[in-house]
């Protein structure tokens, strides 16, 4: 120890505390604008546009993960949030997808499924997302090192799950597969690798 | 209907300064970190003290008080101030002893400091009874009660935090408050 903490304080008191900086959560909803943004720019948007019905629901069900994985990121980057039960508000998503997967299942044989499945457009699902998603973790990791987050290793899953599901909206605009079965692999799985990169690599860098 | 704990003096003295703070009031600012610097030692000293590594309490302090110089943005307004400092302080200490390489057997071993109540010195060394006492109730008993007696939480906010009825803490309360009366009472007859 070098410094006498007195002097120390009054060293910290001479200026003012570190202002707050941008909300995880604004981030998160700039992060989906910009890949929305790109996509159109770049890939262009869904050749069936306007979307149909299906389309929607997929951009809704993306959108509504990617809100609640920003709302749990802001959660997670204080050290003391308010004790509120999530449980309910985390598991809506996936019930629902699940109901809606389960209708496709019923309604549809699997050649019918198959047919949803191209697979020229199922790695470049995997591909964009993937990308949209890895730059955005390094986007939100860099925002992330401003806070506090009191476990690092759930910060950083989060931050690779708000990151991929954002990138995933933002390319939902382009491509024109809605059915349920693709996107629980088409979307799942850059979305899964996503959050594993994350959780072995970010902790470092947002420990404080 | 149950009363709602109020929030201790020091707490109140707490929150307050770190709103002036808010508002751009220097004064306050270094009266919050002289009132915190302290807290921040005795607690580092606990929680050192466990690894006997007490002697470095004042860098945990210094490290505290940084801390809350860079990170006291993301203190919630809704929350106690002593909670959050308490998590701060905890982070604190664990880094230090993964920096310097002390084994830490379990997170969950880090148990919840409380400052010392300056106007009753008595008082901490009652709080520290307390704390070996509510050990002793099945859990969430004893982290029910400490949260609501020592802690502050309203009925409500518990309800919320252990998913159960507001009816439910209340029984539960009661009738660990219960137990604890009747071993206390066995041992003052031994």
């Amino acid at each position: 120890m070098t410094i006498n903490t007195n002097d120390l304080v009054n060293i910290i008191a001479a200026q003012e505390p570190a202002r707050r900086p941008m909300s995880l959560y604004i981030a998160a909803f700039g992060l989906a604008v910009l890949c929305a943004i790109l996509t159109i720019q770049i890939l262009g948007v869904r050749p069936d546009w306007p979307m149909p019905f299906s389309g929607l629901v997929k951009t809704l069900f993306l959108g509504a993960a990617a809100a609640i994985s920003g709302y749990m990121l802001h959660r997670q980057s204080k050290p003391l949030a308010p004790p509120i039960n999530v449980l309910p508000l985390l598991l809506s998503v996936p019930f629902l997808f699940m109901v809606y997967l389960g209708y496709e299942w019923m309604d549809f044989n699997q050649s019918q499924i198959a047919a949803q499945f191209p697979w020229a457009n199922f790695f470049s699902c995997v591909k964009h997302t993937f990308i949209y998603g890895a730059a955005g973790i390094v986007a939100l990791t860099f925002l992330m090192r401003q806070f506090a987050p009191a476990n690092a290793t759930a910060a950083a899953q989060w931050i690779g799950l708000c990151a991929a599901f954002t990138g995933g909206l933002g390319y939902s605009l382009h491509c024109p597969f809605d059915s349920p079965t693709f996107i629980v692999f088409a979307y799942g799985l850059p979305v899964l690798a996503l959050i594993l990169a994350a959780r072995f690599t970010v902790p470092y860098f947002i420990k404080w | 209907m149950a009363k709602t704990q109020t929030p201790s003096k020091l707490e109140l003295e707490l929150k307050e300064l770190v709103m002036q703070t808010r508002a751009g009031d220097k004064a306050a600012y270094a009266l919050l970190l002289k009132t915190v610097v302290p807290l921040a030692r005795r607690g580092a000293m606990t929680h050192l003290s466990r690894f006997n590594r007490a002697s470095y309490a004042e860098d945990v302090t210094q490290d505290v008080l940084l801390a809350i110089h860079l990170k006291m943005h993301t203190y919630d307004a809704s929350m106690p101030f002593l909670a959050w400092l308490n998590v701060v302080l905890k982070h604190k200490a664990i880094d230090f002893l993964r920096r310097n390489k002390v084994a830490l057997t379990s997170l969950d071993d880090f148990e919840f400091w409380e400052p010392a109540n300056e106007d009753n010195p008595e008082q901490t060394v009652i709080e520290r009874d307390v704390k070996s006492l509510l050990g002793r109730l099945k859990p969430p008993a004893g982290d029910i009660i400490r949260d609501m007696k020592i802690d502050g939480y309203s009925l409500k906010e518990l309800s919320t935090k252990y998913n159960m009825s507001e009816s439910n803490i209340k029984v539960i309360v009661h009738r660990g408050l219960q137990k604890l009366a009747d071993e206390m009472q066995k041992e003052t007859a031994a």
